[in-house]
């Protein structure tokens, strides 16, 4: 297997200050192994929160999902349209992650 | 209530709806129909594109139409600090001046932004760049723009030099490190976070309230949305401003009197604003503030902002139940103009003595739990001291400011330290909490000091010359 079709190439943008979380780098572009799991949103968070998150994961994520106040996009519509949390990320999704509270 | 029992609690409270599910995967937009939802909001309603950007256009000409408060070709300030909404606002008003119908909004806006990087804690690098940043904007959106910083509020009255520069591309920020010395100091002696973020914005907008003269503008527009009224809401209520809720959330701040601060925002939720901001495709400037990357225990406003976000995630009505509560909190409607206002807020002093109110009850268990009741003691050597002056200036003027006793002429140079008990007598009740942290009252506003300076000076005289009058 050829290493680009073992990975699910996708786009990870953060803003309204949670880009803060991240080194104040506000575009990812990440390759994710293609191993015997999905990649859902879910899991998703789940590897940012271990390969990504460089502080404070408690204000990024909480349980199993982002942290009430952020907003997720993917492919600039709502998730809350795509199924949130087991949404099947696809090749080439942009996910967009958008704090609402007040400092990131 | 009290005596309520379970089944008459069931029967005859309202709850709020917890979020019911539905499944919205695919959903078309409920309004035209057509085209594929893009956003969904309050639980349920699905938008596309085009539809969500006609509808949030349509919803702030509504607010402001609503209000009748903009007359033809006035000047007004729009206060951008870079944030979502605060650029959102920006972009409805822009649409709004240059749409051909009748519908046209007609006034003459200028953009202004506060540099508070003294106490946010920028380097100066990001504070140039976030300049830069908003001269971009401004040329973006050929509408003129002004930059001025924090520090300027502590000079206000003193200094004959403008308060605010014109913003332009090349242009090199200069600070004044003595005055932002004097604003760090300032904050640095506030122990709290929720009163550095509460003295944070009440001198933002004075300063603003002071460069609208300047700038002659009539009016001043910022971006408080609804989710952010709903936090100032709560969190107000417990920093002892629930007094003068009308003036911090309502839509017209009208405390000042001849310039008035519209909230014109204030019907959208933070999400509708961050979606209109991806469709339209407008970046924000973000900044580290005060509360980030800090602990939502931090200060009382985060700590409002986490419980009411949190609780909008299970309960979609919160914000507006809240919202709308503080809507109908209003005062009446006219200022009275013999009102005393404090002199760091603007806000009419709630301060006037009420049995039992709840100043009464925290400066009683304050005077019984400090030590030996120093305020008993002070109230003492006060009075002794008063004897002292009568007694040196019965003895006429002769030694007045060469002997070694305590001069009583009464100067500024004198009255140079004043302490929280002076100053307090002006001061709201939000307010004095923010004051009493300070060790010393050195670092505020200059025109704050001087006016109670002013009033100490005008009382002594009084005093000394009320033997003579009939
Ligand atoms: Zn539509
Ligand atoms: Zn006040």
């Amino acid at each position: 297997m050829s290493t680009s079709e073992g990975l699910l190439r996708i786009t990870l943008e953060f803003r309204g200050g949670a880009e803060l979380l991240f080194d104040n780098v506000k575009k990812h572009n990440v390759k994710l192994p293609l191993i015997d799991k999905t990649w859902t949103l879910r899991n998703l968070l789940l590897w940012i929160k271990e390969n990504l998150l460089k502080e404070r994961p408690e204000l990024f994520v909480q349980g199993d999902s982002v942290r009430p106040g952020i907003l997720v996009l993917v492919n600039e519509a709502d998730w809350e349209l795509l199924g949130g949390n087991d949404y099947v990320l696809k090749e080439g999704d942009t996910v967009l992650f958008i704090s609402t509270l007040h400092g990131g | 209530m009290c005596t309520a029992t379970d089944n008459d609690y069931e029967e005859s409270v309202q709850c709020m709806e917890e979020k019911p599910s539905h499944n919205l995967v695919g959903a078309l937009c409920k309004k035209c129909g057509n085209n594929k939802a893009e956003v969904v909001l309050r639980v349920k309603d699905t938008y596309c594109r085009q539809c969500f950007i006609d509808s949030f256009t349509h919803k702030f000409r509504a607010t402001l139409g609503k209000s009748k408060m903009l007359k033809p070709n006035d000047k007004i300030i729009l206060a951008v600090s870079g944030s979502p909404s605060s650029l959102a606002m920006l972009q409805l008003v822009k649409d709004g001046i240059e749409i051909t119908t009748p519908k046209r909004l007609q006034c003459i806006p200028c953009i202004v932004y506060v540099d508070e990087g003294a106490v946010l804690g920028h380097t100066y690098e990001q504070r140039q760049e976030i300049c830069i940043s908003m001269a971009k904007i401004t040329k973006k959106y050929g509408i003129p723009g002004f930059i001025t910083s924090l520090d300027r509020c502590l000079d206000i009255s003193s200094s004959h030099s403008k308060l605010c520069e014109e913003l332009h591309e090349s242009m090199v920020w200069h600070v004044n490190e003595e005055r932002e010395l004097r604003l760090q100091s300032l904050f640095a002696q506030l122990k709290s976070l929720s009163s550095k973020e509460d003295l944070l914005l009440k001198l933002r907008h004075k300063l603003l309230f002071s460069v609208a003269e300047e700038l002659d503008c009539s009016k001043i527009f910022v971006g408080d949305c609804a989710t952010d009224l709903a936090v100032s809401i709560m969190a107000n209520l417990s920093l002892g401003r629930g007094a003068q809720l009308p003036y911090d959330v309502g839509f017209c701040d009208y405390r000042h009197g001849k310039t008035k601060l519209l909230r014109p925002m204030r019907d959208f939720m933070k999400k509708e604003i961050a979606f209109y901001m991806v469709f339209k495709n407008i970046g924000s400037v973000s900044y580290p503030t005060l509360s980030s990357k800090v602990d939502p225990f931090s200060s009382i406003q985060r700590l409002t902002e986490k419980f009411i976000t949190e609780l909008q995630k299970d309960f979609p009505s919160t914000v507006s139940t809240i919202f709308r509560t503080g809507d109908k909190l209003t005062s009446e409607g006219t200022r009275n103009v013999e009102c005393k206002t404090c002199l760091l807020c603007e806000a009419p002093l709630d301060t006037s003595k009420q049995d039992s109110s709840s100043m009464q009850a925290t400066e009683f268990s304050q005077l019984i739990s400090s030590p030996m009741f120093a305020d008993v003691k002070d109230l003492l050597t006060h009075s002794s001291s008063d004897l002292h002056s009568n007694a040196v200036s019965s003895m006429g003027d002769s030694n007045c400011c060469t002997s070694n006793y305590q001069c009583t002429c009464i100067s500024q140079n004198q009255l140079q330290k004043l302490d929280f008990e002076q100053i307090k007598e002006n001061l709201c009740y939000g307010c004095r909490l923010i004051v009493k942290e300070m060790d010393s009252l050195d670092f505020l506003p200059g025109d704050i000091t001087s006016s109670v300076k002013t009033e100490i000076m005008q009382k002594q005289l009084r005093k000394e010359i009320q033997d003579f009058l009939l």
